[in-house]
């Protein structure tokens, strides 16, 4: 097969410019995630535009930190963004083909994953307090719960696709093939709900529970670095559900590069990623959070769909 | 017949091999000159590896292997593209384990030196031979000599635990040599010969091929530490010097998993599908309880050889997947699966020696192994704390170190199994990759980890708190082993066509074509970690830029006082351990833990370590050592 095409043209000013656009619009999705809550309370909550307020006075604040923490903790904000944001240039968002065609495969997205769940790990290992080492623990132990789970979902999509990379499974999907219904909707469903776990909301938000934990790994910043580390998390729950998106529901992503497909692709990405959230806050605020220890048997509904989607991928051929 | 001194590889591995057995014994005779002979044995093994070094690159650029002579050894040399591999990657460590090893000899005490420097560079030149080894009387002498030495070099603490540490190797040993004389002998018999040359042309039956397989797999499975043939890998890990230890990880048990590419693939002709289907399994156990148990150990050098234990899962990953496409006659599958079970072990090599390098020199900085104790040593030790976070990141696979390029490969290698047209390998497939998957999840909890509990935060310790940088030598030397982990991750395009070339060499194939245009590929997807290595590098400037931007009047940062602890004091207790982090996973995994216990006969346990048959697993293994020398230099 000639490979040449991944990397021959690939879309660099598009693939940035995605990035900026979704680092851009995190906090309008979380103030939006805000106002449902809000909403589904009977409150009347502040505005759509909140947390950019919110971000703007945390970065002209001062940094305290406790005296044990070090690099790993100073850095992990911008880190955590950046590692998220190399995801982003690589997520199919308005073209169906990846904009960076090497580095938008699966395994090398799972592993990037990795890597931003490695420095929040750490920076809350690094503090020397207690709330931040537990919620550390807790992240990993729900990558390891995780992934699993996700991978096989998206490894069964990638077969039925042949090939591992974002683009072709997007394209496969979106010229659904009839026989492999079954698979792929057992498939997707197994991947949304690892995509949820991943975004860290209820029942799942066991990093961070603000009763238990005071916010785990993040309990510990404050002014600049707690606003860059805000930006990056509503940045991490947007790329999972755009890498979920882009994937499962790719109708609408232009094929080709023409003004009009982009534009159309660009409105119905936002149009998708509202009623995803939508749906997303709807589950958050009608459950309460897990026991933490018994997280890993709901964790196993998940991986019984990806399973029976392998299932019907060996029976369905 | 060559001469010596020419710059040809039959010249140099001579060269190397004397210069180790020369430099050893003058390290021991000159033990009481501390600086002297470990300056001796350190550079003499520095000098070997380097020749080494030279000799199998020649080797990977010339062309049909060669069967040759050693000048003025009497010694059958096989010069092939896959020795020269091994050779490689046990020389490459081997040379920064040396150099570790001037420093370390120079701060030991005279008896331990004598005994660390001959025995260390006896091992060396033992497991050098072995690679180069023509036949199976060599290969089997020399390994068998290899683990003597190790034997003796995990002993010597002389306590209780690297007696018992000692006493399991000494057995494993045994047995797994014991394995592979009767799987020769059988060969024998049915050949008349024990030239690998003459094997490789012989056609055996199907029972003496399958009976001889699964003898040589048991035998190089107890050297390479297959689970549940491990017994003696934890132990003696943390028992021998750390330097010794990295050897172990990057060379014994290499030793172990070539010689199954060479039953599997080479010698025996083309294996049956259910020898790479029993390969896929075990290795796919090897790496998942692995990583699993590594994740509750605390002695730091136990969890790295826990960890050895699943990237020889990996490997083997890689390996069986090659078996299992020889047997369906899908070449491209064997290539790529092959190539990348090379490409890990490769790599492997070069982290786990970084690892255990960098953990040798916190031992000796604070004489502490157990990371409960350890803490904040990244203020004190910097470079140190560098170079174990990059290795450590290669473990895991993260992008764009080395074990991520090796890792993208056998995922590839999986991928088209499962994409195969036979039933069992569409089921394996996926389930070996969710299997790797989780495997790496757990890796990447159990780096965070290390790095978190042993580097970051508050000194747990007096000795933690007082530790001063390690010498030069030693930091240099596992510093530059991390950077040759992120060269040989960043530059893997352009690495990758060498192994493809000795991957096809094994198979007799055409040299797949799995990289170029700075990225690997594989018929289905591709992946360039250069391009990913400059995004990574490159993203974090943006959020980094917003913050500066929107600066203000902002005060600078500031660190100072205690954690927040819900308005009570702080103190050291409240920390999490590394015992507390890994708590949920032996909740949620308790029966597999509970495995360990089950397994384990206990009365056999106690039987063998009775303190009489430690005592006579001693003399034996000095009479037998003493022997075998005299033999190997007749």
């Amino acid at each position: 097969m000639n490979t040449s095409f991944l990397l021959a043209d690939p879309l660099w000013p598009l693939a940035l410019l995605q990035a900026m656009a979704l680092l851009a619009l995190a906090p309008l999705f979380a103030g939006f995630s805000r106002v449902m809550r809000a909403r589904m309370h009977n409150r009347q909550g502040p505005g759509v535009l909140q947390e950019y307020r919110d971000i703007a006075k945390l970065l002209t604040r001062q940094s305290v930190a406790p005296a044990a923490a070090g690099v790993a903790f100073r850095s992990m904000p911008y880190l955590l963004t950046g590692g998220l944001l190399a995801i982003a240039t690589a997520l199919p968002v308005v073209t169906l083909a990846s904009p960076i065609g090497a580095a938008g495969d699966l395994i090398a997205v799972i592993y990037l994953f990795a890597i931003v769940r490695f420095v929040f790990a750490i920076a809350g290992l690094d503090t020397g307090s207690t709330f931040t080492g537990i919620g550390a623990s807790r992240e990993a132990v729900l990558g390891v719960l995780v992934e699993p789970i996700l991978l096989l979902g998206l490894w069964i999509a990638a077969l039925i696709a042949g090939s591992t990379s974002l683009g072709a499974i997007a394209a496969r999907v979106l010229h659904w093939p009839l026989s492999s219904s079954l698979t792929l909707v057992l498939a997707g469903l197994a991947c949304a709900f690892a995509t949820y776990i991943e975004m860290g909301k209820l029942p799942f938000d066991m990093a961070e529970a603000e009763q238990e934990l005071q916010e785990g790994p993040l309990t510990e910043y404050s002014g600049a670095a707690l606003g860059v580390l805000k930006i990056g998390i509503s940045l991490k729950q947007l790329v999972v559900l755009q890498l979920f998106l882009g994937l499962f529901f790719p109708f609408g992503l232009a094929e080709q590069l023409t003004p009009l497909a982009l534009l159309t692709a660009a409105l119905l990405c936002l149009v998708k990623l509202l009623i995803a959230l939508f749906l997303v806050a709807l589950i958050e605020n009608s459950v309460a959070r897990l026991r933490f220890l018994k997280t890993s048997r709901t964790t196993w509904a998940g991986f019984g769909l990806a399973f029976l989607a392998l299932v019907s991928w060996l029976v369905a051929g | 017949m060559t001469a010596l001194f020419a710059f040809d590889p039959a010249s140099l591995m001579t060269l190397a091999l004397l210069v180790w057995i020369f430099s050893g014994i003058a390290c021991g005779l000159l033990a009481g000159a501390a600086r002297l002979s470990s300056l001796i044995s350190g550079a003499g093994s520095m000098l070997a590896c380097a020749a080494v070094m030279i000799a199998a690159v020649q080797m990977l650029n010339g062309s049909a292997p060669a069967i040759l002579t050693l000048p003025a050894l009497p010694y059958h040399a096989s010069f092939s593209p896959v020795n020269a591999l091994l050779l490689l990657a046990m020389s490459v460590t081997a040379f920064f384990s040396s150099l570790y090893a001037c420093a370390w000899l120079a701060n030991a005490r005279p008896h331990q030196r004598a005994r660390t420097g001959l025995s260390g560079n006896l091992l060396l030149a033992a497991l050098t031979a072995a690679a180069i080894s023509a036949n199976a009387v060599e290969l089997i002498l020399m390994m068998e000599i290899a683990a003597l030495c190790a034997y003796f070099l995990i002993v010597q603490a002389d306590d209780v635990k690297s007696r018992r540490a000692g006493q399991n190797q000494f057995l494993s040993g045994r047995i797994g040599t014991l394995c592979l004389i009767l799987a020769f002998a059988l060969l024998h018999h049915a050949s008349g010969s024990l030239d690998f040359e003459v094997l490789r042309h012989t056609t055996f039956t199907p029972g003496t091929k399958s009976l001889a397989f699964l003898l040589a797999l048991a035998g190089f499975g107890l050297y390479a530490g297959i689970i549940p043939l491990h017994a003696w890998v934890p132990q003696s890990h943390s028992s021998a010097p750390a330097h010794i230890a990295a050897l172990f990880s990057s060379a014994l048990m290499k030793i172990g998993i070539i010689g199954i590419v060479k039953i599997g693939l080479d010698l025996l002709g083309a294996p049956p599908l259910w020898w790479g289907l029993l390969v896929l399994l075990l290795a796919m156990l090897t790496a998942f309880i692995g990583g699993l148990y590594a994740l509750m150990e605390h002695d730091i050098r136990r969890l790295l050889a826990y960890h050895s234990l699943e990237n020889v899962g990996i490997i083997l990953l890689g390996i069986g997947g090659a078996m299992v496409g020889v047997a369906l006659h899908q070449p491209l599958l064997a290539s790529l699966a092959l190539l990348a079970g090379l490409f890990h072990l490769f790599n492997h090599g070069l982290f786990k020696t970084a690892l255990f390098l960098g953990a040798g020199e916190i031992e000796m900085q604070t004489g502490i192994k157990d990371m409960e104790k350890l803490g904040g040593i990244a203020r004190v030790m910097p470079w140190t704390a560098v170079a174990m976070l990059i290795a450590l990141m290669s473990m895991a696979a993260l992008p764009p170190l080395n074990g991520f390029a090796s890792e993208w490969l056998l995922y590839q290698s999986l991928f088209q199994l499962s994409a195969s047209q036979v039933f069992i390998a569409r089921l394996l497939g996926p389930l070996l990759a969710v299997g790797l998957a989780l495997t790496g999840a757990l890796a990447l909890m159990c780096i965070a980890k290390v790095f978190g509990v042993t580097f970051s935060g508050a000194p747990r310790s007096q000795a933690a708190a007082e530790a001063t940088p390690a010498p030069r030598a030693m930091t240099i030397s596992s510093v530059l082993l991390a950077l040759l982990c992120v060269i040989s991750g960043v530059a893997s395009p352009w690495i990758i066509p060498y192994f493809a070339a000795v991957a096809a060499s094994v198979l007799n194939q055409p040299v797949l074509q799995a990289a170029g245009h700075g990225a690997a590929f594989s018929t289905t997807s591709a992946v360039s970690v250069p391009m990913i290595a400059i995004l990574l590098l490159g993203m974090p400037l943006l959020p980094w830029i917003i913050a500066m931007v929107l600066r203000g009047s902002r005060l600078p940062d500031r660190s100072r006082g205690d954690a927040w602890a819900c308005g009570y004091g702080h103190s050291a207790e409240m920390v999490v351990t590394a015992t507390g982090f890994a708590q949920p996973l032996r909740v949620m995994f308790a029966p597999l833990y509970r495995l360990r216990q089950q397994m384990t006969p206990a009365p056999l346990v106690a039987a063998l370590h009775r303190s009489g048959l430690g005592t006579f697993c001693r003399r034996l293994a000095l009479i037998e050592l003493a022997v075998l020398l005299v033999v190997a230099f007749a």
